[in-house]
């Protein structure tokens, strides 16, 4: 059996070097499909029998960027343009184009003519979730791509196969949601940038491999004793936390990650997908299910509850907010989480942070001046 | 020759008086102990009518406070709570407006809501921005979902979607309201509404194809007004039709109220910059440049005779259509109005549109042979405009059409 040290290293390896199973998944014959955030559904390109990747963008900023979008949009989506405009999805025989939010849907409309030979499947999801006529617009949206997907692939997505690919993604839902709370209790073992690459292998790596690794994982983890962190704790919450220096910032200042609200990490896994009569029902009821992110309509505004009921049953001293410069759900959430955390007494440092790997001096007087105020405060 | 002309526009005088009425009618509706909505400028408007319920357009409100100069004081309210100088100046304005310590004036107090309508058409920010305020008061949101238009054409599929919801939103209306559904009264309210869709079709098609135009489709920024709050009132019928005879006579007489000789005719993408409306048509004029179109008004330029009609003039919204479907309705422009080259304001705060915008203009210079400029601004933050950096835009521009008329 692995060790968990060979096991992290394999998911950092597949974390850090998201193309190369791509290119795994190509010699082994197999075709690939790129799902953008947010909340493509990749359990239909796995029962199409295909591999899906997730794309996150990324990489340096060239510059090309600059003919689809102003210098004030987020670097998610300037990244994404940039990697299909330089070749780097080319491999990808499909790519699914969420229309979440703004910028998505106008990324989807310039990918179709930034490079036409790229076939982009446009997933225009409903934002209203919980009425029958919604629900109906999704199920209609979710065969379509299904269509898409089975012209891909050459044949069309059974019931069977679907069925099957659900329950796959569950056993890897049911893991991930195991190794939150595990990671929370062994912080010595499951560092921010190894907790991390466990979320972020998932996005490229085949799921049954991932979900092995992380069961493994969850069961070397269980085996060892709870371990007493005395420094300063906190959540993470955002789109996505991907800068490895400053998740290296955190552990400069003595602070251990022990759950998120992330939409690349613990909100995708947060329910299992209910087990319907009609699959296609269940993906429905999957978007339904998802709470307390920015990019899924929520008047009552669960986010900053959801943070508060996770603080207090991890034991969390705080709340980190990363939000990605230029996102504007991420931005409205902001003052809403203030209130809501400074009425439960929990402290919330609100950064604005880059998809990309930058961290600024600033972003580490301030992780320092947290941790302090922390501290002090015991 | 046209003769430029000065005019006391009637019209202009009647909509104003009516548009006062509309907040005054809100303010005491709301002391009479009514629900008072709030909601976005393409939700189904219609709705409101058939039970009498007063409501207030955000983003209307919010571009008369900022053509009253008060944008900057609400923008830096919004921003201390939290909000990001990045974010909708219409929402930063409205969201400051609502925490404001002392009566605003010009006729532009407005209650807080009791219900709120969101249309996703224009903007997924709305979404946000409404989530909000339905957390702070605690209040009821419909929300009207249109799905992005990601086809050359209206699908079906997507408009059913949209059919279908009204059905829901009566409902949420009926238990707001206290009142029953009126089917005959929506009919009649609808007739109105696709009637005055019309009129302002005809009108920015007077302005933008008569050559040289009877006037400057600055003009349409105003009598837009009356589109988004009152759409389905006999009032803006009555104010368009009156607009619509003034014009007509300018161009049987061979007069205009554009100042200047018309020179160039250009087309101009993006909202306008409420906070230099004045400084903007000044400049232009003063160039000979008349802006004789824009899609922005377009909005509210759709005619319709039935539900689905109305439905898809709500799915025709800017940001509601993908790239096919904006080429398709800015190059019928551009070809019948005869342009000369385009100006994009680059809005700061208005992703959705900006993040197209450069793909579009390319598709288009490229299709009519037409010259564009952009120029950094916003809809309504003056902070963000640079008028130096307008006039450069705009004298490049205008020596390009120059050098391609000789």
């Amino acid at each position: 059996m692995a060790t968990i040290e060979e096991i992290l290293a394999q998911l950092e390896e597949a974390a850090r070097n998201p193309m190369a199973a791509v290119t795994q998944a190509k010699e082994e014959g197999k075709k690939v499909v790129g799902c953008v955030p947010y909340f493509a559904p990749m359990e239909l390109v796995h029962a199409a029998g295909m591999h899906p990747v997730e794309l996150w963008g990324g990489g340096k900023i060239t510059g090309t960027g600059s003919s689809y979008y102003p210098a004030f949009y987020c670097s998610v989506l300037f990244t994404l343009i940039e990697r299909a405009l330089d070749g780097t999805y080319d491999d990808l025989d499909a790519v699914i184009v969420p229309t979440t939010c703004d910028g998505l849907r106008n990324l989807e409309e310039n990918w179709k003519f930034a490079r036409p030979d790229a076939n982009i499947i446009d997933f225009v999801q409903s934002v209203v979730r919980d009425t029958p006529e919604a629900n109906r617009y999704f199920r209609n949206q979710l065969k379509y791509v299904a269509g898409r997907l089975g012209e891909v692939a050459g044949a069309p997505v059974t019931e069977r196969a679907l069925r099957e690919s659900i329950e796959v993604y569950n056993r890897q839902r049911q893991a991930m949601r195991a190794f939150s709370e595990l990671a929370a209790q062994h912080v010595d073992v499951v560092g921010p940038k190894a907790r991390q690459a466990v979320f972020a292998a998932a996005r490229s790596m085949a799921v049954e491999t991932h979900t092995g690794l992380v069961e493994q994982l969850n069961a070397e983890l269980e085996a060892l004793p709870v371990f007493e962190f005395k420094g300063v704790k906190v959540l993470l919450t955002g789109i996505m936390v991907d800068s490895l220096p400053l998740l290296d910032m955190l552990v400069k200042n003595d602070i251990a990650v022990v759950g998120d609200l992330t939409v690349s990490e613990s909100a995708r896994y947060a329910t299992d997908i209910p087990g319907k009569v009609d699959p296609y029902d269940s993906l429905v009821a999957a978007w339904k299910d998802v709470k307390g992110v920015s990019v899924a309509l929520d008047p009552k505004k669960l986010r900053g509850d959801m943070l508060v009921d996770l603080a207090r049953e991890r034991g969390a001293d705080g709340v980190i907010a990363c939000i990605v410069k230029f996102c504007e759900p991420e931005e409205f959430d902001v003052p809403v989480m203030k209130v809501q955390m400074e009425r439960a007494g929990i402290p919330l440092l609100v950064l604005e942070v880059e998809s990309q790997d930058a961290a600024s001096e600033q972003v580490s007087t301030r992780i320092q001046a947290f941790a302090e105020m922390i501290d002090m405060a015991r | 020759m046209t003769t430029s002309v000065k005019v006391h526009s009637k019209a202009r005088e009647r909509m104003r008086e009516f548009m006062g009425d509309i907040y005054a009618e809100v303010r005491a509706a709301k002391a009479a102990g009514e629900p008072i909505g709030y909601s976005t400028s393409n939700f189904a408007k219609e709705l409101f009518d058939v039970f009498d319920l007063k409501v207030v357009y955000p983003e209307n409100h919010a571009a008369a406070v900022a053509a009253k100069k008060g944008a900057v004081a609400f923008c830096e309210k919004a921003e201390a709570l939290g909000y990001s100088a990045d974010l909708c100046s219409y929402a930063r304005i409205s969201i400051g407006f609502d925490e404001r310590d002392e009566d605003f004036g010009h006729g532009l107090d407005i209650p807080a809501p009791d219900f709120l309508c969101v249309g996703n058409n224009i903007c997924s920010t709305v979404n946000k921005w409404y989530e909000n305020l339905a957390w702070k008061y605690d209040i009821p949101l419909l929300m009207l979902d249109v799905p992005y238009g990601t086809k050359a054409d209206f699908e079906p599929e997507k408009l059913d979607y949209v059919q279908e919801q009204l059905q829901g939103i009566v409902e949420q209306l009926e238990k707001i309201s206290g009142k029953k559904f009126d089917h005959l009264k929506f009919q009649e309210i609808m007739e109105t509404s696709g009637e005055n869709g019309r009129l302002f079709c005809e009108i920015m098609d007077l302005i933008g194809q008569t050559n040289p135009a009877p006037a400057s489709a600055f003009d349409e920024y105003n009598f837009m007004g009356p589109m988004i709050i009152a759409r389905g009132k006999k009032e803006t019928t009555e104010v368009l039709r009156m607009y619509l005879d003034e014009l007509r006579e300018r161009v049987g007489n061979d007069t205009t109220t554009f100042p200047n000789e018309e020179k160039y005719r250009i087309f101009w993408d993006g909202l306008c910059c409420w906070p230099y409306l004045r400084q903007n048509s000044t400049s232009l004029a003063d160039k000979g440049i008349n802006m004789v179109g824009t899609p922005y008004t377009g909005d509210y330029g759709v005619g319709f005779d039935d539900l689905r009609g109305m439905c898809i003039n709500y799915a025709s919204t800017n940001n509601a259509k993908g790239l096919e479907l904006t080429l398709r309705s800015r190059s019928s422009m551009l070809e019948r109005y005869q342009c000369d080259g385009i100006l994009c304001n680059v809005m700061r705060s208005c992703k959705p549109w900006v993040g197209i915008m450069f793909e579009t203009q390319r598709q288009l210079a490229t299709k009519h042979g037409l010259p564009y400029t952009t120029f950094d601004a916003d809809q309504a933050d003056p902070r963000v405009f640079s008028e130096a950096q307008f006039e450069t835009r705009l004298q490049g521009l205008k020596e390009v059409m120059e050098a391609r008329k000789a």
